[in-house]
């Protein structure tokens, strides 16, 4: 599990690690103090209609960069995106994908596909070895994950997932 | 049947490939059941496509969707779409994963 905390709403202030060669000099005594290595970062996130600010430890995780581009791309869909009158998914769908995102994957997780659903929802998806898995959060925010194996040809579903019990999901995906 | 694929429904398969995923086999938001081509009543290929740029197609039986995805077939002309047809039913992740495994693609999609 990766600790990220968001922070929603439309933001117009700069994040200060993007901003900060931007200053003017300023004199020595009135300098702000120095950002340390250890210090969280702030990455803006972007959505149609909402903005993210991001605030991640140390590192980023492995899957992080690629997720957050995966979620953007959604969000900047147009009307008809998969040619049947589908609209693309709204920002809370997106952010509750991030949110089960950070709560379930470890640093060094395999990132997950990054799809839209015709019907407004956003699905993850992992495919190894002869192992499907597929997490979906609908447009009502339900959450479901359906698992297959190949090999055995057999499928496992789970349904009203809750972010706040996390448990079945893990029982069912194992480590990512 | 043939159902247009969205570019962002081909997927990395995890071992260098591309694959589809079972989100191409959804109904939509407004209720309105899965839309297909009658393959054997359109023109070709090429019409189903037109205008939609890099969007792929994939086909599957009728037979398939009513035997082992129950669901209903119905036809659903649209005016400048003779061929249009509707996929009934409710579409559980078993059933869309089921139609992705079940489904044979015909035009590659890309970006």
């Amino acid at each position: 599990m990766t600790s990220l905390a968001t922070t929603a709403g439309t933001h117009t202030t700069t994040p200060t690690w993007a901003s900060a060669s931007q200053q003017p000099p300023v004199p020595r005594s009135r300098r702000a103090p120095r950002r340390l290595l250890t210090e969280p970062k702030l990455v803006p996130l972007t959505l149609a209609e909402s903005a993210l600010i991001i605030e991640v430890g140390a590192e980023e995780p492995a899957w992080f960069y690629s997720t957050l581009s995966g979620l953007q791309h959604l969000s900047q869909l147009g009307d008809n995106w998969d040619s049947y009158g589908s609209r693309p998914p709204h920002d809370d769908v997106i952010i509750t994908a991030l949110d089960l995102i950070a709560r379930l994957l470890s640093y060094d997780s395999t990132p997950p596909a990054i799809v839209p659903t015709s019907e407004g929802g956003v699905q993850l998806e992992w495919h190894r070895d002869g192992h499907e898995l597929e997490i979906r959060v609908r447009a009502n925010g339900e959450i479901s994950a359906f698992r297959f194996d190949e090999a055995a040809g057999q499928g496992a579903t789970v349904e009203r997932i809750s972010l706040s019990d996390l448990g079945p999901l893990v029982a069912l995906t194992g480590r990512l | 049947m043939w159902r247009r694929i969205f570019p962002g429904w081909w997927v990395p398969d995890g071992a260098g490939g591309y694959r589809l995923s079972s989100a191409a086999f959804d109904n939509s938001k407004d209720g309105s059941p899965m839309s297909v081509a009658l393959a054997d009543e359109t023109p070709g290929q090429d019409a189903v496509l037109a205008g939609f740029a890099g969007y792929g197609l994939a086909a599957f039986t009728a037979a398939i969707a009513r035997h082992e995805c129950f669901q209903a077939v119905a036809r659903a002309p649209l005016p400048d779409c003779a061929w249009h047809a509707y996929v009934i039913g409710t579409k559980t992740d078993a059933v869309r994963n089921h139609f992705r495994r079940r489904s044979v693609v015909l035009v590659t999609p890309r970006e």
